[in-house]
């Protein structure tokens, strides 16, 4: 794994073009992270905030601006295997077992010698799945689906990790268990993470910093920064602030 | 006190497990239901076919009566099963053939899009053309051996697994292939871990199209001229008019090709487990 991985977006605006005509979604977002920083991206649903987290994961090009991972293009750190993809679909493979479908990133583009983070069957312990390593993923519940779609990404060991709302399909418990143990392996592994989502404390929660966007054609409306030691307690005032905060921010760009 | 309260729950246990057993007979009567009814309907359906040939005493060279047809299968059916046997080689070797073929096809198309509108043109030609007035020419040509039929019968089957398959490989989960082009996954790699599975059950719904038409491949071939075979065994009935011989022909050949549809869809269930209704 490549530690210390910034991510530098320059001017990057995306349109498409469609039958209706042109549709503008990003405008002009500059945005520089950090290395090992945990990065959430929130705003109204339809604003871009999915188009920008496949731009920076070379899924889609950018109509201008620049995007620099660690001073490289995204395709190029891509090929290299440092990107770990989740999206709100699991994406597992249906007719592989939970251990097989873990072992996936290792066995496609093998010419870029990522190492696995550690041997499979001890991340599938450590993600609570070591008694479903042979079962089938349709036999599993969401939770449990997405659980190992998280062990997948962490096996890639990948230096950015990019999450387009991972957990939102979840109930609300389910959800906040995997928020923690997100965070837990963020704090061990300290990839460069990228966060899609549009629930403010959730982002509160585990970010160092919120970037808010506007609606579409969207840019960045404010960065809300949150200086709160870990693990945070939501029903605290500090906490309520800062979601206060990003709240205003997020309803002045909505207009 | 007590031991009448041990009575009661002892009669109310035994009753318990009667009713137990009656809803396990309930269960198995239900589940047997759709065969019986399947079995009866068929067999009052013959009843009413031998009453009404008796009772109207039509002759036999226009309807013969299933006791006609019986009398016929107690003799000639080891003769019928080893021409059928012959369909069935020259069907299924028909239908490996078309099948190749069709999967080649749409791999082609799957790798190199460019190609789809020049072969889907090709193939819809082919596929417009009917079997019939292809087939007496591929006899002229090729001669009364196994050949023909196997190239018409791959004619006939070699569609539906190419239109199955190109609609299979397309099938595969837009977000699976986020996550494999996110990795880098080549095409390559793409095809065989997401798209080839993804085409399974694709393949299987074409293999049951394909599988019947195979054998009607291979018997409309035979009809053209050939030396053994099923066909040949109806055609000679035919000019004949042996009505029982040519009856008992098609039920053997309605055997086999339940036979063969029923084998792929053992397979379809052996191998799409993870597909809970299929």
């Amino acid at each position: 794994m490549l530690h210390a991985t910034p991510i530098h977006l320059e001017n990057v605006s995306k349109s498409f073009e469609g039958s209706n005509g042109r549709l503008d979604v990003l405008d002009g977002i500059n945005l520089d992270i950090r290395p090992g920083e945990f990065v959430s991206i929130v705003g109204p649903s339809g604003c871009g905030k999915s188009t920008l987290l496949r731009l920076v994961a070379a899924l889609d090009t950018p109509t201008s601006g620049q995007i620099w991972l660690n001073g490289q293009p995204p395709l190029a750190l891509r090929a290299q295997k440092e990107i770990g993809w989740m999206a709100q679909k699991p994406a597992l493979l249906p007719w592989r077992t939970i251990l097989d479908n873990v072992r996936l990133p290792q066995q496609v583009n093998r010419q870029a010698s990522s190492q696995p983070s550690a041997p499979t069957e001890s991340l599938l312990k450590m993600m609570g799945l070591a008694d479903f390593a042979a079962a089938y993923p349709h036999t599993l519940s969401g939770g449990m689906q997405q659980r190992a779609a998280l062990a997948r990404t962490l096996a890639s060991n990948a230096a950015v990790w990019l999450m387009d709302e991972p957990f939102s399909a979840l109930d609300e418990l389910t959800r906040q268990a995997l928020a923690d143990e997100m965070l837990a392996i963020w704090q061990k592994y300290r990839p460069t993470v990228l966060w899609v989502t549009h629930h403010i404390p959730e982002a509160v929660k585990l970010s160092d910093r919120l970037v808010l966007l506007t609606q579409r054609p969207s840019h960045i409306s404010g960065i809300v920064p949150v200086d709160l030691p870990r693990p945070r307690d939501d029903t605290s005032t500090s906490f309520q602030a800062v979601v206060r905060q990003a709240r205003t921010i997020l309803q002045k760009g909505a207009v | 006190m007590k031991t009448r309260w041990l009575k009661t729950t002892a009669t109310d246990a035994s009753r318990f497990q009667q009713q137990l057993s009656v809803a396990r007979c309930r269960e198995l009567i239900r589940s047997q239901t759709g065969r019986l009814a399947g079995a009866g309907l068929l067999l009052a359906l013959f009843l009413l076919w031998e009453t009404a040939v008796r009772l109207t005493d039509t002759p036999v060279y226009l309807v013969p009566a299933p006791s006609d047809i019986l009398a016929d299968l107690a003799v000639n059916l080891p003769h019928l099963l080893s021409a059928g046997l012959v369909t069935l080689a020259e069907a299924l070797a028909g239908l490996v053939l078309g099948t190749a073929v069709g999967l080649g096809l749409a791999i082609l198309i799957t790798f190199w899009g460019r190609l789809e509108q020049g072969v889907m043109s090709l193939a819809i030609l082919i596929k417009s053309t009917p079997i019939i007035a292809i087939a007496p020419i591929l006899t002229i040509w090729l001669g009364f051996g196994h050949a023909p039929k196997v190239i018409i019968t791959a004619l006939l089957t070699f569609f539906p697994v190419l239109i199955n398959a190109l609609s299979g490989f397309r099938s595969a989960d837009p977000a699976v292939l986020d996550y494999l082009h996110s990795l880098n996954a080549s095409p390559q790699e793409i095809f065989i871990l997401v798209r080839w599975p993804s085409a399974r059950p694709y393949l299987f719904a074409a293999l049951k199209v394909a599988a019947p038409l195979a054998m009607i491949g291979a018997v409309v071939a035979e009809w053209m001229g050939a030396s053994s075979g099923l066909g040949r065994q109806m055609w000679l009935a035919y000019t004949n008019l042996d009505m029982p011989a040519l009856f008992a022909a098609v039920f053997v050949l309605t055997l086999l090709s339940t036979a063969v549809y029923q084998s792929v869809v053992l397979l379809e269930k052996r191998f799409l487990f993870w597909q809970p209704n299929s």
